[in-house]
């Protein structure tokens, strides 16, 4: 059953993955496992805090009239827990990073830039899809099915 | 520095491929089973064209880039336009992940073309260039004012 749905700004999920993508390129670019580790915490303390990681930088955005909100029925939860699954891939992506296994740290943050821009650009987000499949399978804690009128891991339609 | 620049460059693109192959696999697959489209009609291509209630970017600019086409096309060109949230089981089978989003039908009913996301008029008008659909002229009309 679908769940009532509440105001969530796209615009401000949008500009969250934008920033993910841009400093976990950097990172590899500059290899700075530490900008991994960095952007990492951010989307955990994000999720911790019930919002979008970079949301700050969004707000200053949005206060200078560069990106303006785009705010859809929709539930927070998935986008929260895509957010936390990204974060705990960066730290294991540090982990391994910091212990010599380099390979398979930027495999993780080039997997987590991937999943990113699918969403970004795709409009599809993988960690939701997988949110309402846990849903579906009853596990606890994954409470809020899609919204209704929109399938798991896509934007939802607005109004 | 320079290395793990071009390295980054040749991981993006690779990206771009297997999202432009998996694009070209759901249009080949939907190809096979057939438009499932009623307003479709054989023998005129036809831009099909899903979006939402309160889509903005829909109203905004992909609704004014497809009536240019149109105005520029007019009878030559289906547009066909679907409310994916009235209609998600359709949204499903062509694998639309966001709206807008448009398809490009070929006259033979074959799907040649799809955009995620907002398409111009000028992207539109050269993806149409590319399936042999020309326009009976290259310019664009300013506004538009046809109707379906």
């Amino acid at each position: 059953m679908a769940s009532p749905a509440r105001p969530v700004d796209h615009a401000a999920l949008r500009t969250n993955q934008a920033v993910i993508i841009s400093l976990l390129i950097a990172a590899f670019v500059a290899d700075a496992p530490w900008l991994v580790a960095l952007t990492g915490l951010v989307m955990l303390l994000g999720s911790a805090r019930g919002r979008p990681g970079f949301l700050p930088l969004y707000r200053a955005l949005r206060g200078m009239g560069i990106i303006k909100p785009d705010v859809v029925p929709d539930n927070p939860e998935p986008h929260r827990f895509a957010q936390l699954l990204g974060g705990l891939f960066l730290a294991a992506a540090f982990v391994g990073l910091a212990t010599g296994l380099t390979t398979v740290g930027w495999i993780l943050s080039w997997l987590v830039v991937a999943l990113a821009s699918l969403n970004l650009f795709g409009g599809f987000c993988l960690g939701c899809a997988l949110y309402y499949w846990l849903n579906r399978l009853g596990t606890p804690g994954f409470r809020k099915a899609p919204p209704a009128g929109s399938s798991p891991g896509r934007r939802p339609p607005a109004g | 520095m320079m290395e793990r620049l071009l390295l980054a460059f040749a991981i993006v693109a690779a990206m771009w491929t297997a999202y432009q192959a998996l694009t070209r696999l759901v249009l080949l697959l939907r190809a096979r089973r057939g438009l499932r489209i009623d307003a479709y009609h054989l023998g005129r291509p036809a831009i099909l064209y899903f979006t939402a209630p309160g889509c903005s970017p829909c109203e905004t600019i992909q609704r004014p880039a497809l009536l240019q086409l149109k105005a520029l096309y007019g009878d030559r060109l289906q547009l066909i336009e679907v409310d994916a949230s009235q209609h998600p089981g359709l949204a499903d089978s062509w694998g639309v992940l966001t709206v807008p989003t448009t398809f490009l039908v070929d006259r033979q009913a074959r799907p040649r073309g799809v955009n995620h996301g907002v398409a111009r008029a000028g992207r539109l008008m050269d993806q149409l260039i590319a399936i042999d659909e020309p326009p009976p002229q290259r310019t664009l009309p300013a506004e538009a004012g046809a109707s379906r």
